[in-house]
């Protein structure tokens, strides 16, 4: 099901899939862009016991069906955090990262907005672009994409869960993987749940 | 409660409100520190939104000494829309403080009004100096990313807090950390390039009807700055009846009368009796009325002290307003137009629809009466027959039983419409006026006395002691009533002529068969009962009727007492 997805994800970019291995921030490479999500993966079994101690307690302690990177082959560079109400995957990778977060709640009812008159708005012309181009779709549910400081994310409710998925990269306004939404939502689409792993 | 109380009350919440204030600390950091409102971006950078809602209460601020200050990065001096200068332009540290969530920027924003816009807020520390001042955890959480540029915190329940442009961290992805733990210090890192020396914070949340976005944090970091100041804030809030200012003053609704509310005006005190929104003007008590705005008593009337009742009878309960009290017998009584007469100085008193009061005095050697003239049955003016003082029951015109109050003629009743007189004597001497059966006497001024007398039809009256008829006795066919010295009997009809003018008062006193009966009283609301029996009955009805007139002219007097008094 994922092989399928992905490959669609990299016909539609014109890209090639390529190898992403696992590597530290401390040092980022020169990217080689675009990059597109691994198409094939290792077992969630398999992932699993490349997890660390803690991280494999966090995932047991997940409030939510903890979700992993499927596009990943070893799963030791990631930490996995987790809280009463959070669950949280965080991986490195060559030149960029990635952050999966999830919570079982909602915070807050939105506050009233009372609109003032608008002075020198310079974006209300791209506003409803915008806005349209931030609705998308991945894994089946309607998802939003957002964009803070060059960190590009994806985000969706899934199971009574709020998901989201951010990508950062060392070059922000430079590398593929954060200027288009490509990469992001191929790792999204191919996120594998991690329950009943060992 | 009374007008004062209430008036006691509103100074009292406020007070009390006040002392949450004063008592919160560093009035002198307050007052340096300002901040315009959420959703105000600095002039040409956006639009923002307009959003008290603290996202994120309890938070400490994210920068671990104070000052520092939030404003715009690309629209402050040496900023790429800014004014020309450095970004260590004293200008860029200075309050008050800007909200720059939503500020132009091409990324989407689904809760920005124009759909786009910046997702977090900007943050400069104290001074300019780089990697000199820490940031600091908002919340006790853990460390969950760290990025190129970013230290994301997530706390236990679930919101995170981004932390960009770090430098120096001192934790690592795991890392529990403790609410206000150093995380790193302020840089300009920007992954590959650099961006100004601040620190860009987001609030990343589940928000309904968004699903998880970045929410606006400035009304958060504004408390949080106000707790690091030193000075105390709070989320406006009510618990149940009581409420909690912004400067953690506190004050029970309840005391006085009051709910707590919260709304879009915020949260407040809403007083029993007044509307939640907009104006009104209700009765606190049969006394006192109110203007109410915004669920506040602004303005307290005292009807009472004009003698005059708050009333909504015939209108909505918004709409109260003083009715006199010389004009309804109750608040609850509708006001009609009618005239009366005045308690003071024979005047005439005229009520109108909305009982308010106009007085009229009445011309020279008149007075204001209630005796009917043959022309008018209502109040008017006509010679004076009262004392111009003074509170008096007296017989007026030999028929009238007048109650006088301040010249005035407030009431009367009319013996003569029961075939009586209004007398003032008796066998034993002077008596307060009463009616007595022009059948039992010949004149007003006939003291009466215990005997038996024919009426018209032949039938034989018992007249009481006080002049009333006690009962009667028809007289069987072919005979008829004959009176002797003070006793009758029924005789053949052979006899009748003579004896029945022995009776001495028979048909000269109007020829109404009936006996005393009670008078029958003119001034509204005494009249139900007059003349409804006959003999002594009678009497007792009348006097009953009278009293009750009475009363209510006397209470209606004593607030004007009050009123004249005050």
């Amino acid at each position: 099901m994922h092989r399928i997805t992905l490959g669609l994800v990299a016909l539609a970019s014109g890209c090639a899939p390529a190898s992403v291995e696992p590597h530290s921030p401390v040092e980022p490479q020169p990217t080689r862009a675009p990059l597109v999500a691994q198409a094939t993966g290792p077992s969630r079994e398999a992932l699993a016991r490349t997890l660390s101690e803690a991280s494999r307690d966090a995932v047991a302690r997940s409030p939510i069906t903890p979700l992993f990177f499927g596009t990943a082959r070893d799963a030791g560079g990631a930490t996995i955090t987790a809280g009463p109400h959070f669950y949280a995957v965080s991986l490195q990778r060559e030149g960029h990262s990635l952050a999966l977060h999830g919570v079982d709640v909602v915070h807050a009812e939105p506050g009233e907005d009372t609109p003032t008159e608008a002075h020198g708005d310079t974006a209300a012309n791209a506003a409803d672009d915008a806005h349209e181009g931030a609705r998308t779709a991945v894994r089946g549910r309607p998802a939003t994409i957002l964009v803070n400081e060059g960190i590009r994310s994806v985000a969706w409710e899934e199971d009574g869960a709020y998901w989201s998925l951010e990508v950062e990269c060392f070059r922000a306004f430079e590398d593929a993987r954060c200027t288009g939404d490509g990469y992001v939502l191929a790792e999204a689409a191919a996120l594998v749940s991690l329950r009943g792993a060992r | 409660m009374t007008a004062r109380a209430w008036r006691h009350a509103r100074g009292a919440l406020v007070a009390a409100l006040a002392i949450g204030a004063l008592t919160s600390g560093a009035a002198r950091a307050r007052a340096q520190f300002t901040y315009r409102p959420a959703g105000e971006l600095v002039a040409g950078s956006g639009r923002g939104r307009v959003d008290g809602t603290v996202y994120a209460p309890g938070i400490r601020f994210p920068i671990e000494d104070a000052p520092a200050y939030l404003n715009s990065q690309v629209w402050g001096v040496g900023g790429s829309a800014g004014r020309p200068g450095s970004q260590c332009d004293a200008a860029n540290r200075s309050y008050p403080w800007h909200d720059n969530y939503c500020e132009s920027r091409s990324w989407s924003m689904p809760m920005c009004p124009s759909g786009v816009g910046h997702q977090g807020q900007d943050i400069r520390a104290a001074t300019c100096a780089d990697r000199t001042h820490y940031a600091v955890a908002t919340v006790a959480g853990t460390i969950t990313h760290i990025g190129s540029y970013s230290v994301y915190l997530t706390g236990d329940d679930g919101r995170r807090y981004d932390y960009l442009h770090l430098r120096d961290l001192v934790v690592r992805v795991g890392s529990p950390v403790a609410k206000g733990a150093r995380i790193g210090r302020v840089s300009n890192n920007f992954g590959s390039t650099a961006t100004t020396l601040h620190l860009h914070l987001n609030l990343r949340m589940t928000v309904s009807g968004y699903g998880t976005v970045y929410a606006p944090p400035y009304m958060s970091l504004v408390r949080a700055y106000e707790s690091l100041l030193g000075v105390a804030s709070c989320t406006p809030r009510c618990e149940g009846a009581v409420i909690v200012g912004a400067d953690c003053g506190r004050g029970n609704c309840a005391a006085y009368g009051a709910t707590c509310t919260t709304d879009s005006l915020g949260t407040r005190c809403v007083y029993a009796a007044c509307p939640p929104r907009g104006t009104a003007d209700v009765c606190l008590d049969a006394d006192t009325s109110a203007h109410c705005v915004e669920g506040l008593p602004t303005d307290i009337g005292e009807c009472g002290a004009f003698a005059a009742y708050c009333s909504t009878a015939g209108r909505t309960a918004t709409t109260a307003r003083c009715v006199s009290a010389f004009c309804v017998a109750s608040p609850e009584e509708t006001p009609v137009a009618h005239d009366g007469c005045w308690i003071e100085g024979g005047q005439l008193a005229h009520c109108d629809a909305q009982g308010a009061i106009a007085l009229e005095p009445c011309p020279a050697g008149q007075a204001c009466t209630t005796i009917p003239d043959g022309i008018r049955d209502t109040p008017h003016c006509a010679p004076a027959v009262c004392p111009p003082t003074g509170d008096v029951t007296q017989c007026v015109e030999g028929r009238y039983i007048a109650r006088c109050f301040g010249g005035s003629v407030i009431s009367a009743g009319d013996c003569g419409a029961f075939a009586a007189y209004c007398s003032t004597v008796s066998a034993a001497g002077p008596v307060a006026p009463r009616c007595v059966s022009a059948f039992c006497v010949g004149s007003a001024g006939e003291p009466p006395r215990e005997r038996e007398t024919c009426l018209p039809d032949g039938t034989i009256a018992h007249c009481t002691a006080e002049g009333g008829i006690a009962d009667e006795t028809e007289c069987p066919t072919g005979t008829a009533c004959v009176a002797r010295d003070g006793s009758a009997a029924c005789e053949a009809s052979a006899d009748l002529g003579t004896a029945s003018r022995d009776a001495g008062a028979g048909s000269d006193a109007g020829g109404v068969r009936g006996g005393s009966g009670g008078p029958k009283a003119i001034e509204a609301g005494c009249g139900c009962h007059a003349g409804t029996g006959r003999g002594a009955q009678g009497l007792g009805f009348a006097a009953l009727a009278l009293i009750a007139g009475l009363a209510t002219r006397r209470r209606r007097g004593a607030r004007a007492d009050r009123a004249r008094a005050r």
